[in-house]
């Protein structure tokens, strides 16, 4: 059994490291035109980072694959950001600026999957589903919780002081991490760490893996379908409802945070209960209905009610993501590897979002856009449904022999 | 070569400001100005709404609905418009298609 004391560190991790990534993306475009940069050189700027990310994930995957203590990627990614957020804020010249963008490319394709390989390191597979349900909980009450404060801060203060915030919370961040011990004491981990250094062979037969293939499209469609999704509606509320919009946009940006730290507990514990597949479906399947729903009419209730049912699928999607990654390398140990190729579908798909909607939206109007959008997590579920295997071991039913479970009595 | 200086105060940069509407509540930035063949600004467009970049639209307006107002250190640009005017203007696009101007009438 792991310490309550590094179980602890890692709650912590998860709040503080989604306080300082949450941190100042919304606010680069802000910050920097009050510094008098020109919407080009911001693009230029953005994509540098965008295409960083891009492509350091599997790169940067296979790297944490092969460290014995996964802490220290933690421990760079989380200085990384502090350290990018610190020069946006002291220096926004470009050649600082483009630094930092290409810092904070790479370290926010290490942190996320570099926290779930500690995790899995500490806890290691019969806890882990629970495991990560409780990561997302933390670290949906840290994305949540910064994105308030920061855009108060941005909007009362100033937006270079979001960049002073992001840094300084780097500090509790490091600070957890501190808490966690070293973990490598898990024997599985221990094998895991051998298989990891076996070769190249082992890397094709990864990517030629229909699971996995299958698992990326559904990961594709997903964001097509999702990305695009609030960002259009918010927008047209914005023309509509002058007055009240920019409150309404605010509350509904927390909303899904708030369900995805009330359900992944649950996500976590029903995916090893009931399988992945089942979960997965009920996730996915929000996402067409969120696009019926916007195109049938869109008004300040229907975006709060679809934010719910975001917050859903998101909370399904969050959680199960890192479990197949994880059930699909349960041999391999190439966990993060996969995690980092998820990323990558995860930006396609949300780059093809948004061009997509753009399209259909400019030739045939918003309500055809969130079709598109809703067929498009349609064929995912779709997907999921017809050709996506059952990747959890422990989803064989319990033997019919044992009664009465236990937590009912516990009541 | 000839110099011309104009005294402090004159001249405001105005890219990137703030703008109020005419109820006096904040209606975004002034992101970019658009100019004829010959230079002459002929509008501007507003980046409003939304939150931490969410929800945010861009519109064009004609350049005689904007006023610089120095005194107004939170808020050097003004309009004569409101949002729900604003809000009537169609999105701003660059490139070759017509740009709807909000003139406030």
């Amino acid at each position: 059994m792991p310490q309550p004391r590094s179980l602890h560190g890692l709650d912590w991790l998860n709040f503080f490291v989604a306080n300082v990534q949450t941190g100042f993306g919304p606010f680069i475009a802000v910050y920097l035109t009050e510094n008098r940069w020109t919407t080009a050189e911001i693009g230029y700027a953005l994509t540098i980072g965008t295409i960083c990310s891009l492509v350091s994930q599997v790169p940067a995957g296979a790297l944490v694959d092969g460290m014995r203590d996964k802490r220290w990627a933690v421990w760079f990614g989380t200085l990384s950001i502090s350290g990018t957020a610190l020069m946006y804020a002291l220096s926004p010249t470009q050649m600082s600026v483009y630094v930092a963008e290409v810092l904070h490319g790479l370290a926010s394709s290490v942190i996320g999957p570099a926290i779930a390989a500690v995790s899995l390191a500490l806890v290691g597979r019969a806890a882990f589903s629970e495991r990560i349900g409780r990561n997302a909980r933390f670290a949906s009450l840290g994305s949540g919780l910064a994105a308030g404060v920061m855009g108060a801060a941005g909007s009362f203060v100033s937006a270079g002081s979001v960049f002073w915030l992001t840094a300084a919370l780097g500090v509790p961040a490091l600070m957890a991490l501190r808490m966690i011990g070293h973990a490598t004491g898990q024997p599985e981990a221990e094998a895991e760490q051998k298989d990891a250094t076996a070769g190249m062979a082992g890397l094709k037969e990864l990517f030629l893996d229909w699971r996995l293939l299958t698992f990326a499209a559904c990961v594709v469609l997903f964001f097509i379908s999702n990305a695009a999704m609030l960002p259009l509606a918010a927008t047209q509320i914005t023309k509509r409802h002058p007055e009240l919009a920019d409150i309404i946009i605010a509350a509904t940006i927390v909303i899904p945070q708030v369900v995805v730290a009330l359900l992944s507990p649950w996500v976590g514990r029903s995916s090893d209960r009931l399988g992945r597949r089942p979960i997965m479906l009920l996730g996915w399947m929000m996402l067409p209905l969120q696009g019926l729903l916007y195109a049938s009419a869109l008004t300040p209730f229907l975006l709060v009610l679809c934010q719910l049912l975001s917050g859903v699928s998101a909370a399904v999607f969050g959680v199960t993501m890192t479990l197949v990654a994880a059930d699909l390398t349960r041999e391999s140990g190439r966990f993060n590897l996969t995690l980092g190729a998820l990323g990558v579908a995860i930006a396609i798909g949300a780059s093809i979002s948004t061009t997509f909607a753009g399209i259909i939206a400019d030739a045939f109007g918003d309500s055809t856009a969130f079709l598109g959008l809703a067929l498009a997590g349609l064929a995912g579920a779709l997907l999921l449904w017809l050709v996506m295997p059952e990747t959890g071991v422990a989803a064989a039913p319990p033997p019919p022999s044992m009664g009465v479970p236990s937590t009912v009595v516990a009541g | 070569m000839a110099v011309q200086t104009i005294p402090p105060g004159q001249v405001h940069g105005v890219v990137g400001g703030h703008v109020q509407d005419s109820n006096g509540s904040d209606a975004g930035r002034l992101w970019d100005v658009l100019v004829d063949d010959d230079g002459r600004p002929r509008a501007a467009v507003i980046d409003y709404g939304g939150a931490l970049g969410i929800g945010r639209r861009k519109v064009a307006v004609a350049w005689q609905v904007l006023h610089v107002a120095p005194e107004d250190p939170t808020h050097p640009i003004h309009l004569s418009l409101t949002r729900q005017q604003l809000g009537a203007i169609p999105e701003f696009k660059y490139g070759s298609g017509p740009t709807t101007l909000g003139n406030g009438r």
